[in-house]
């Protein structure tokens, strides 16, 4: 054999082992952040997103296999057509019908929350699904007991070994990959959002309804993301039934009793019915209540205080603005729908 | 000439600051779980006469944690798994007193999820909010008023004023590369009032008082 033809073969050897020995790497996926936007609390560097991960996610929030009989997903009480939450429910319902306590969020923007759930229980994002995972009123499951279903997956297994470069799941795995998708959804494009960047304008009552908001509203509704993410009471009465004492249930400290976290006001033309319990149907009586039902609780927010109210006109203009916060293309963007 | 002399003086100086350099080293934990002076084994039932009641102990779990540069490792203890009781730790500078945290600092309780013995999946994680469960403690005690005479005792807490870990300083006996702690259950079981105060499965003053008293059962023996 001639020397050229070995250093052909040699070749040919070389690259079909650095062939196989090269794996292929899902590149990180960087989501697109609003310029104006503040930076998110979430440090994607220590759980960078990448395709695989995100996409197992998803597969995993619409998956009822999370719940014990296998009939809730987590998109049972947070669906993408009215931005993530339980439509015309006041309390959610979980496996065997059970009623909760409390009204399920919109998930929106959370990559810029630094508490989780109406009253903080949960203090970082990757572990939010723990919470309603093991509820009983909610998917009613044991997180061992999950990754015993989802280790005899064939499917879930190969989802993972993309998605981890490991067949074995994990709680870390599992919990991660949920993370990974619900950080995905970013609400950015409302009519709002249009103005601010120049592309359209508000109307004369549009208009009329953001001066009225800055000066009643964005105190604790704090633009962009339309919270300013910290827990306030806003002078609801206390429902005698739930007796809900909010943020005092996990600090147990009198100070934050009957204070829930500040919602996002992103897509609330969609996400009815309103607060924590949700005991308002309608925008009319969530402006009714700012305007002349607020009860003088010790913690309420020092923003309410001092003579707030709204008159009639004032109400309908705001009402307007908030309109203008509805992002139809988040509602209704395939990657965030049922996965097909 | 002078140059060679010069450059030897600098090799030696910088020898000795070796030799007297703090060495990192490793180290096993050997440890063992008692009740006095019985051991609790993991494939026996652990059932113990006392004057006023008879107790069994069934489940026995905590974290320890050593200093790692700036932050911490964390290994399980878990009565029911007898390869939980040897730890070997690869970042040990020898002093005189072993540091060991009983329990997870604020930092790590409010990082996200961890996997390896932090896996959520291993029953210390509390679901219903976040937090790990620093020390389980579970069994019965034929006084004790509860459901099937059974304890509960999940402390936990990350939370100013009620953040509970501990920080232990025991001083430290080496018998070959390892050191026997000896988690002494009697010390807590004594005087902890299981007829009336038999659960505490959140964060708050009891879990931190209950904590501390926990933290008095770890010594190192020959």
């Amino acid at each position: 054999m001639n020397s050229s033809f070995l250093r052909v073969v040699f070749a040919l050897f070389l690259f079909v082992v650095l062939g196989f020995s090269f794996r292929r790497i899902d590149p990180d996926f960087i989501p697109l952040l609003p310029d104006s936007w503040p930076k998110p609390h979430y440090n994607f560097k220590k759980n960078p997103l990448n395709h695989a991960k995100i996409e197992l996610g998803r597969t995993l929030f619409y998956d009822p296999i999370l719940s014990l009989d296998s009939t809730i997903s987590c998109a049972s009480c947070h669906l993408s057509y009215s931005s993530f939450t339980h439509v015309d429910h006041n309390l959610s319902h979980g496996i065997r019908d059970s009623i909760g306590l409390r009204n399920s969020p919109v998930l929106v923007n959370l990559a810029w929350s630094k508490h989780f759930m109406w009253d903080g229980a949960v203090n970082h994002i990757d572990v939010q699904a723990l919470a309603p995972i093991s509820d009983a009123r909610e998917m009613g499951e044991e997180l061992n007991h999950v990754l015993l279903k989802l280790n005899k997956s064939e499917t879930y297994q190969r989802l993972f070994e993309q998605a981890f470069g490991s067949s074995k799941i994990t709680g870390e795995f599992l919990l991660k990959a949920i993370a990974q998708f619900q950080l995905t959804l970013i609400s950015s494009n409302s009519k709002y959002d249009k103005v601010k960047r120049g592309e359209l304008k508000f109307s004369e009552q549009e208009l009329r309804g953001y001066k009225l908001f800055a000066q009643k509203c964005a105190s604790c509704h704090t633009e962009p993301l339309f919270t300013n993410g910290e827990f306030e009471c806003n002078g609801l009465p206390v429902d005698n039934g739930l007796k809900d004492w909010g943020r005092y249930r996990i600090t147990q400290r009198s100070s934050d009793s009957l204070k829930f976290k500040v919602p996002t006001l992103r897509n609330i033309e969609y996400s009815y019915p309103y607060m924590h319990d949700g005991r308002f149907t309608t925008l009319t009586q969530v402006m009714d209540h700012y305007g002349q039902g607020i009860i003088k609780h010790a913690n309420l927010s020092t923003d309410l205080q001092d003579d707030y109210s709204l008159n009639s006109v004032e109400k309908v203009d705001l009402i307007a603005f908030l309109l203008t916060l509805s992002d139809k293309e988040f509602m209704f963007n395939p990657q965030f729908a049922f996965p097909r | 000439m002078k140059s060679f002399q010069n450059i030897a003086t600098l090799i030696g100086v910088m020898l000795c600051f070796l030799c007297f350099a703090q060495k990192e080293d490793s180290l096993t934990l050997h440890f063992q779980l008692k009740y006095g002076a019985r051991d609790l084994k993991s494939d026996e039932k652990c059932e113990i006469i006392r004057n006023n009641d008879t107790l069994s102990i069934s489940a026995v779990k905590f974290y320890v944690g050593t200093p790692n540069e700036s932050i911490y490792d964390y290994h399980l203890v878990d009565l029911a798994d007898s390869n939980s009781l040897k730890y070997r730790i690869t970042s040990f500078v020898q002093r005189k007193n072993l540091t060991l945290l009983f329990g997870i600092d604020s930092v790590t309780n409010t990082s996200g999820v961890f996997g390896g013995d932090l896996d959520p999946s291993n029953g210390m994680y509390w679901a219903w909010q976040s937090g790990y469960i620093n020390f389980k403690l579970e069994g019965t005690s034929t006084a004790c008023k509860g459901a099937k005479n059974q304890f509960h005792f999940h402390l936990g807490g990350y939370m100013n004023p009620y953040n509970c870990i501990q920080f232990l300083e025991l001083p430290i006996i080496v018998v070959d590369d390892i050191v026997t702690v000896t988690i002494d259950l009697k010390v807590f079981l004594d005087e902890v009032d299981l007829i009336n105060n038999y659960k505490v499965m959140s964060p708050g003053k009891q879990a931190l008082d209950m904590m501390i008293l926990a933290s008095q059962m770890f010594r190192i023996d020959e």
